[in-house]
């Protein structure tokens, strides 16, 4: 037997998104060590949050737990108070959309990369998540556009361009509670910017969980918690967390010089001027 | 060899019996020894098969006829040395045989994946790793299977088969007639049932790797295919190479039981022949009764052998299907051949040249139209454009992942195509933007094969590189057992090392790099931005470069657009052209491009 599945009193609720966290551990692979533990969160419906932390901390085990990939050892995550495995798999995923941190495309068409596990969606539908998820100029550049068929796991696009096909995966299944696990790593700073705008304008009610490296990805977020060896180490907004002045003060000030190097000339006033 | 080993619709018959010959003379040859004392031991079984019906004749016409009951005895002992000395050759050969056959095949294993690791880039977007592993895994198998069981069977039935029709002959040429009347037959339907054999043969092998290549990539993108709820679409999917599989095997298998069937009543019409002719004879007084029983043991036995060459003749053109297509895969020449007379640059000074260069992926669908580029030695260059400009492949061709369709390209004055690959290995060190780490040390991963690279080496490198500080802090330093991707160390750690490895493997080469885009620690990309300024101002470099910082350290920026150089010069100058460059850069161009 499959150790995640459903049970018989599996349930389908209509769901809105408000996610908990309580008091949450998990063990890693048949260790006796807590690779998460003692985590309380709450994240209420269309609120975005945003996770840092070392390689390691425990940022996508946590995420790990809401597409059911894997369950707690310890306490229990729920949404609208149904405790996750308590609600249909397919309930589930189709409201909790994860585009993970290693992008996997198939060798099938662009087009079935991106509605994947979906039957008919209108091309309307894919151009607007392809839109968002800043693909549009690719499709143009790409031989058969939408029909391109992409190389065993995605060989033949670049690291941005399938991580933008990944995230426009995503979003044509117009999740409830979208998890981006550091999803944007291989998108250049520029256009993660544009997405994550797109994503707040059209988030209308969408919980948002973002694990980024850069924490101008998350600086924006409701809410903002740095994880470290397993436990929330700090929390709060981005102003909350400067004036605590801790780890990811330390983390904002480092970011700041190198941004300082990069991009003092750079003209924000042109920047949705097309220049391709 | 021009064939495209993925091709599965194999040749014609000719070609995979030469293909069969070809890898067993190769494989073979340096193993001829035991194959040698086996091919002996194999002969003297299929010669003795032929005496225990000799002896029944001899005890039942001679003294059994004559009922002289001592004259039985040494006619049942010699029966009896006979079954010994057949079970002990038999013993023998297979050992020999085993022996010979088992290391000809790790031989061809190895070979097959040597030559493997010799094609180029464009050789591996073409071919499924599942294709790859079921050649090198269960094509080899098959021919195995081959070598260690059909082969003897056929060897010894064959000299078996042909030993029976002689003594037949010489015993009772009427007899012999009647038994071996029925084999031209079987020749006919066996030349029959061979084409179809062999045809749908080759059609499992084409199913089963099909079927291996969608299997493997979607249990490496389970994660995806279970959180997307892929699976209905999946296992449909599945389903029709896995009916296509059943189908291929179906035919095969229907094809080989007709082949059977055909056979064993052939041979029940040859024995009835002998049976009733030979009464004829008996009564007629031109046979003897124990030519009779002789003749009858000598049919099934002949006939046992044609019945075994038949169940033989499945897996032997399976075995062939299976031969042909190693063989196609080993004579494929790597798209980026070793020059036959390497010229070899014993000190790089780094002066890069590209003429005319001309170059697609596809026919028709020009990635790199006529680009011509000078670098003198020591300059640093940064390439620049938008997706699909053509920067990877102009990247790509300098360290020959790909050769161009047109034009050439110039190290120090020598067509780069002319260096051994190895050479223009250590003269041109790249560092790709999704950096690979290999399971092993940090030494080992800086290293990377090349024992010849002193500690001392190892760790200069990763001090260029900036690598130094963070290696040291981990426990055990430069012997940190790396886990599988690196997964141990930061993105950020990871692209260090790969950075230390470039400078380790060529400490004084061009430096071929392109910049990640990828977003890491802000320490990490602190370090390789200082590093890079560094290593910039040093040696000859080509950069695709994404980051400002980067760019403005270069001596020198070109511009891609469309396959084509469209801009070339230094930051002020482009900028006073006030064109592509200027407005690439007013729009934070750094952050614009990526591959």
């Amino acid at each position: 037997m499959p150790d995640i599945a459903d049970t018989e009193e599996a349930v389908s609720p209509l769901l809105h998104g408000n996610i908990r966290f309580e008091g949450v551990g998990v063990r890693a692979g048949g260790t006796g060590r807590w690779s998460l533990r003692h985590v309380d969160l709450e994240i209420e419906a269309g609120t975005t949050v945003g996770i840092v932390g070392a390689t390691g901390s425990g940022k996508s085990t946590l995420l790990s737990l809401l597409g059911r990939v894997i369950d707690p050892d310890e306490g229990r995550v729920t949404i609208d108070g149904y405790d996750l495995r308590s609600i249909r798999l397919a309930t589930l995923r189709s409201t909790v959309v994860t585009v993970p941190q290693e992008t996997l495309l198939f060798s099938m068409e662009l087009r079935r990369n991106i509605t994947l596990g979906l039957n008919n969606i209108p091309d309307e539908r894919i151009f607007e998540a392809a839109r968002v998820a800043r693909l549009t100029n690719d499709l143009a550049q790409l031989p058969h556009g939408l029909g391109t068929i992409v190389g065993e796991r995605g060989a033949t696009l670049s690291g941005g361009q399938k991580q933008r096909t990944a995230i426009a995966r995503a979003l044509v299944r117009d999740p409830r509670v979208l998890v981006l696990d550091d999803s944007l790593a291989s998108v250049d700073t520029h256009t993660t910017a544009e997405i994550l705008e797109e994503l707040r304008s059209a988030r209308a009610g969408r919980t948002c969980l973002i694990v980024s490296q850069r924490l101008a990805s998350v600086r924006d977020a409701d809410q903002i918690i740095v994880i470290d060896e397993g436990r929330i180490a700090e929390r709060g907004t981005h102003q909350n967390l400067l004036a605590l002045d801790g780890r990811y003060a330390a983390m904002y000030r480092r970011e700041l010089q190198q941004a300082e190097e990069d991009t003092h000339d750079a003209d924000p006033n042109s920047a949705t001027e097309d220049i391709r | 060899m021009s064939r495209d080993p993925q091709t599965s619709t194999d040749g014609d018959v000719r070609t995979q019996d030469a293909a069969l010959i070809w890898l067993m003379v190769h494989t073979m040859r340096p193993h001829w020894r035991p194959l040698l004392v086996a091919l002996i031991l194999l002969l003297a079984t299929a010669l003795l098969n032929v005496v225990p019906p000799y002896l029944m004749q001899q005890a039942i016409d001679g003294p059994i006829a004559a009922g002289d009951v001592s004259g039985v005895l040494p006619l049942a002992i010699l029966y009896g040395v006979a079954a010994l000395l057949m079970f002990a050759f038999q013993y023998a050969y297979t050992y020999y045989l085993q022996k010979a056959g088992q290391r000809a095949l790790a031989d061809l294993r190895t070979r097959m994946f040597e030559h493997i690791m010799k094609q180029s880039q464009s050789f591996f977007g073409k071919m499924p790793t599942g294709d790859l592993v079921t050649r090198l895994t269960s094509d080899i198998d098959t021919i195995n299977a081959l070598l260690s069981s059909s082969s003897v069977t056929i060897l010894v039935e064959g000299v078996t088969l042909i030993a029976i029709v002689i003594v037949m002959f010489a015993v009772n040429w009427q007899l012999a007639l009647l038994a071996v009347i029925v084999l031209p037959v079987l020749a006919m339907v066996t030349r029959f049932f061979r084409v179809r054999i062999r045809a749908s043969s080759t059609g499992e092998r084409t199913a089963l790797a099909r079927t291996s290549a969608f299997l493997n990539e979607h249990l490496h993108g389970m994660t995806v295919v279970q959180l997307f709820g892929h699976q209905a679409a999946a296992a449909k999917e599945f389903d029709t190479f896995n009916w296509n599989y059943r189908q291929a095997l179906l035919s095969l298998r229907r094809h080989s039981a007709y082949f059977l069937a055909t056979q064993e009543v052939l041979a029940a019409v040859g024995l009835a022949l002998v049976l009733y002719g030979g009464g004829q004879g008996v009564l007629a007084g031109w046979a003897t009764l124990g030519t009779l029983v002789a003749f009858i043991q000598y049919t099934e036995r002949a006939f046992q052998p044609v019945l075994r060459l038949g169940e033989q003749y499945n897996a032997v053109q399976i075995a062939l299907g299976a031969a042909e297509r190693v063989q196609r895969m080993l004579l494929s020449e790597p798209s980026v051949p070793e020059p036959a007379q390497p010229l070899e640059l014993p000190r790089v000074r780094g002066a890069v040249e590209l003429r005319h260069v001309a170059f697609s992926y596809v026919a028709d669908e020009p990635v790199l139209r006529d680009v011509s580029l000078t670098i003198p030695a020591g300059q640093s260059v940064a390439v620049v454009g938008a997706t699909g400009a053509g920067k990877s492949s102009l990247v790509g061709l300098l360290a020959r992942f790909y050769d161009p369709q047109q034009g050439k390209i110039l190290l120090d004055g020598v067509n780069i195509r002319q260096l051994s690959l190895n050479n223009l290995r250590r003269a041109v060190a790249v560092v790709p933007q999704d950096p690979v780490c290999l399971p092993g040390s940090i030494a080992f991963n800086i290293r990377l094969y090349r024992d010849d690279i002193s500690d001392a080496e190892v760790k200069r490198a990763a001090e260029q590189a900036n690598a130094a500080h963070f290696i040291e802090q981990l426990p055990g330093g430069y012997a940190y057992e790396l886990a599988p991707g690196g997964a141990n160390i930061s993105v950020g750690q990871r692209q260090l090392l790969a950075l230390a490895r470039a400078l380790a493997l060529s400490p004084e080469g061009v430096l071929v790099l392109d910049e990640a885009t990828s977003s890491i620690d802000t320490e990490a990309e602190a370090l390789i931005q200082e590093a890079l300024a560094r290593i910039l101002r040093t040696r000859t470099s080509v950069v695709i470069a994404h980051r400002l910082s980067t760019i403005r350290n270069a001596d020198r920026i070109i511009v891609m657009h469309r396959g084509q150089i469209v801009e070339d010069g230094d930051h002020e100058t482009l900028l006073l052209r006030n064109g592509y460059y200027a407005r690439l850069h007013r729009h934070q161009l750094a952050a614009r491009s990526e591959t």
